[in-house]
């Protein structure tokens, strides 16, 4: 029987492209005391760090937990760094989760950071193809999710279109208005996006994440200091993550496998049958509009070719019955190695009833996912309010 | 707390492997940790990993070894780290409950790139990296720190060094296997001062793997498991002079927390064998200090006494240690596969007989910031 | 069909990445005054009064923030050294010369820098840092060009 676990407190710094004030200890350390202060604990009563960010190159400092996680509180003490690409967030809080649930430890501090703005991010992009292979032409991020946008396009056309992919970016960058953490909040059209410059076909620039400095944190606690802290703790319910082969070619991206699978643990582990009417709200991974259909498909919050309806209806507006990225998503800030854990909090802070102005109404169960690598990575996390 | 052994492991021969990629390696060295113990990789319900993206040259580094390491379609994460934390990690996800086993695995080829960049990078930018510090030079000022402190001769370091080239030398899978003798090592060049050449770990390519169960899968498959009976982890603040460089404090940190988790009290006594991350010998020394063996500044003492030689009572780097073979993020992860085959008594060559508790110690950061351990017992 | 052994084992690559890294204020006001004041500050924290050089925002000892900056030494006593034999790629200074951990007067942990190549940089020995002339200083902790001992200066080796 596994130890039940919750996250009784979170933090996150506001996302700008450039935060000239704080060094990346601080940017991390800032967004770790807001976790704990949150949590109404001190630092004293954190057993454990787990520390996450994407690729060392972004920062240029190698092995970078020895240098920031002793601003983090705890040193000496127990410190591991997850690093797993863009998963990396939200590979952090599952890190978390398994330091608790093991029993190895009682309340941990997960913190996952990133600042772009000290390095040239697209070169620590295209740093992670292979230098036998693909590096020679690699262009970031950007290249290969058009790939897989135009991939999910033309499977799914005419049902789903390139305004579907924008009806995404409007309704997250509205979202963000009600965030104070997003990056980017300015209210945009369909036909705004539209007529934004191309950047990889079908990405447009409004179908594009921006590129963000920031940190968030969550305390992870067992359940006698969860209830004895927390008002609304966020347990843990399920928990997936898969991993797949690099090999372009063998990936379905427009409905990645390792998706599909982490989901299935999950829900597995959360005993839910059907998440679209099981769960209240979602967080998902959207780096570019159309990532946002894909993923809801592979999750099963729709069926295959369904994501543009789902988008065109409202379902997945706030106000909808099916609320997608209330925060405003990776679309509004993207703090690459913490955009992961960003999904997992704002599906926690759902559910805890502290989102604030973009607070769902009656969240039960919140769903928080990621992705990363060469879409070859997926997580998925589903907080509920109880156990 | 769920009872969990490792019931299979493996190594590659280490070295500088010009005709083996990462995934080459990878691959190797997984079939065979999974031969070792009659699983396939269908059996495997989790794989954690460890590895660099500096050493690699390239982001996410595992992500072109997740299929080579048979992860592909399975619940997967790395460890930005030492091998022996990602052990600590799989450890973790079996005790939760929710998965019965898991393949650990760790690799790096450090000869593929300059030494001194890697752990340069690692420096931050301010206040270190523009004096162009790296691993040696901070491990230098700590031996330094820690044989005046204690007034140390500089022989004591040098004879940890020809203690485990001997080592060393008996044991096939080491890269370095001559042994080397105390004129040899003291008259080695020093790059940076104490340090000598013949006392740095060298630059090697290696993997390695192991596979850990829960008690009932360890039992059926009616392997004898190396019981994990406990483990800890710690770091330093990273400043070196905001730390006590004579003390390897992360360590007894660390090994304070397996012991109490393996009920130990009297580690001299209590404990059969040890493998632990020298990767300069002086660090040996501190370390017989930091995991208990003996008092403060009396390190050099048990050396001589021949306690911690192959034929001692508590035989230190039976293996030759990380003075023998470092393959940077697999060395501890091999430290704790040493450690395994002797109390399982599946030791090649120097077999430590009637080992039943042995220690095995993983560092990291600039001169041991970070340490991790693991006790395991038969 | 045989396939002849490839010559090629190798790929060469390189990854060269330009920064501009962020000090953060402490870090920042700490160049700035070796820069522009020929002065070392350390940071005194609020909660456990440790005085750290070189400073930070928040204590690496106890954790508690940053209260205020105090200036410390010049002269400081080299703790423990290390002679750098070669010279090397990014090197501060043209070897041999030493790899030093100076604790300043007035401050509570030590400085890591540098120092010549000199038989009385030893263990115990008085330093006292030679900045560089003002027109060459760049706001980095090389605007200290090392730490130089003082007179015949005793202490163990």
């Amino acid at each position: 029987m596994t130890r039940p676990v919750a996250v009784i407190g979170t933090g996150q710094t506001k996302y700008v492209s450039r935060r000239d004030d704080k060094n990346v200890p601080e940017i991390a350390r800032e967004a770790g005391m807001r976790a704990i202060e949150d949590a109404g604990l001190d630092p004293s009563d954190i057993d454990a760090v787990v520390i996450g960010s994407a690729p060392e190159i972004f920062e240029g400092v190698n092995f970078p937990e020895d240098w920031i996680a002793p601003a983090l509180g705890l040193c000496p003490g127990p410190v591991m760094r997850i690093h797993t690409g863009g998963t990396v967030g939200a590979a952090t809080g599952i890190a978390g989760f398994y330091h608790v649930a093991s029993g190895m430890f009682d309340c941990v501090l997960a913190v996952a950071y990133q600042k772009l703005s000290d390095g040239e991010a697209q070169y620590g992009l295209s740093a992670c193809y292979d230098p036998l292979w693909d590096r020679d032409f690699a262009c970031g991020a950007p290249a290969l999710v058009g790939l897989q946008s135009r991939q999910y396009l033309d499977r799914h056309a005419p049902a789903v279109t390139e305004e579907h992919g924008a009806m995404v970016a409007v309704k997250n960058r509205k979202n963000a208005l009600l965030n104070p953490y997003a990056q980017i909040r300015r209210e945009i059209t369909v036909a705004d996006v539209m007529s934004s410059p191309p950047v990889a076909e079908p990405l447009k620039l409004l179908d594009c994440c921006p590129t963000s400095d920031g940190a968030a944190a969550m305390v992870i606690a067992e359940e006698r200091k969860a209830r004895r802290h927390c008002a609304h703790p966020a347990w843990f319910t399920g928990v997936g993550t898969c991993s797949e082969s690099p090999y372009v070619p063998h990936v379905d991206m427009a409905y990645p496998e390792s998706c599909v699978r982490a989901a299935q643990q999950a829900y597995q582990m959360a005993w839910i049958y059907e998440p679209a009417k099981e769960l209240d709200v979602a967080e998902v991974y959207e780096a570019f509009s159309f990532q946002e259909l894909i993923w809801c498909e592979a999750l099963g919050l729709c069926g295959p070719g369904e994501g543009g309806k789902m988008v065109e209806s409202g379902r997945t507006a706030l106000d909808g019955a099916f609320p997608v990225n209330a925060s405003g998503g990776v679309l509004s800030a993207n703090p690459i190695g913490a955009s992961a854990m960003i999904r997992q909090i704002e599906a926690a802070m759902q559910v805890m009833g502290r989102a604030g102005e973009h607070q769902v109404e009656g969240v039960h169960r919140a769903l928080a996912h990621s992705w990363g690598g060469a879409i070859q990575f997926s997580t998925v996390t589903i907080f509920a309010d109880e156990i | 707390m769920i009872d969990v052994g490792v019931i299979g492991w493996a190594q590659t021969a280490h070295g500088t492997l010009e005709r083996q990629t990462h995934q080459s390696l990878v691959y190797l060295v997984v079939n065979e940790a999974l031969s070792s113990c009659r699983l396939s990789i269908h059996d495997i319900d989790v794989v954690i990993d460890a590895g660099s993206d500096f050493l690699d040259g390239r982001g996410i580094s595992t992500c072109i070894t997740v299929d080579s390491m048979g992860a592909h379609f399975k619940e997967e994460s790395k460890i930005a780290g030492d091998g022996l934390l990602a052990a600590i990690y799989a450890h973790m996800r079996i005790s939760s409950g929710l998965f019965s086993t898991a393949l650990v695995v760790a690799y790096g080829k450090s000869s593929e790139s300059p030494a001194r960049s890697q752990s340069m990078s690692m420096c931050e930018p301010f206040y270190l990296r523009p004096l162009g510090l790296d691993a040696t030079s901070a491990a230098a000022l700590q031996a330094r720190a820690y044989l005046h402190h204690y007034g140390v001769g500089e022989e004591a370091p040098a004879k940890v060094a020809v203690k485990n080239r001997a080592n060393g030398a008996r044991n096939s899978q080491a890269q370095l296997r001559a042994p080397v003798t105390i004129d040899e090592v003291l008259g080695s060049p020093q790059r940076v001062s104490p340090i000598h050449e013949l006392e740095e770990a060298p630059v090697t390519d290696g993997a390695c793997a192991l596979v850990m169960a829960e008690a009932d899968i360890a039992r059926a498959l009616g392997v004898r498991p190396a019981w994990i009976s406990g483990s800890g982890h710690a770091m330093d603040p990273y400043s070196p002079g905001a730390r006590q460089m004579h003390k390897a404090r992360p360590a007894a940190l660390a090994a304070g927390a397996a012991y109490q988790g393996a009920g130990i009290s009297d580690p001299l006594s209590q404990l059969d064998l040890l493998e632990v991350t020298e990767l300069y010998a002086h660090q040996e020394l501190m370390l017989y200090e930091a995991l208990g063996l003996c008092g403060e500044g009396e390190a050099a003492g048990l050396l001589d006494s021949g306690a911690t030689g192959p034929g001692g009572a508590v035989p230190v780097n039976v293996s030759g240690g990380a003075l023998c073979a470092n393959p940077v993020v697999a060395t501890g992860l091999v430290r704790l596969v040493e450690a395994c085959s002797h109390v399982t008594g599946r030791a090649e060559g120097d077999r430590i007989d009637g080992a039943c508790k042995a220690l095995a110690h993983a560092s990291g950061g600039l001169a041991m910031q970070t340490a991790a351990c693991m006790i395991v017992e038969r | 069909m045989s396939l002849k052994p490839p010559e090629l084992t190798y790929l060469d690559g390189e990854m060269r990445c330009d920064y501009s890294w962020a000090t953060g204020e402490v870090v920042g006001s700490f160049l700035t005054a070796l820069r522009d004041q020929g002065k070392i500050l350390a940071a005194v924290c609020e909660g456990c009064g440790v005085v750290s050089v070189p400073p930070t925002s928040y204590c690496e000892q106890c954790c508690s923030e940053f209260s205020d900056f105090k200036e410390v030494g010049p002269r400081g006593v080299v703790m423990s050294w290390a002679r750098v034999a070669d010279d090397f790629e990014g090197a501060p200074v043209a070897a041999p010369f030493r790899y030093v951990l100076v604790r300043l007067a007035g401050a509570d942990t030590e400085l890591l820098h540098v120092a010549p190549d000199d038989e009385r940089v030893k263990i115990g020995a008085t330093v006292s840092p030679e900045f560089k002339p003002r027109p060459e200083r760049e706001g980095a902790i090389t605007d200290i060009r090392w730490f130089v001992p003082e007179g015949e200066g005793g202490g163990e080796q």
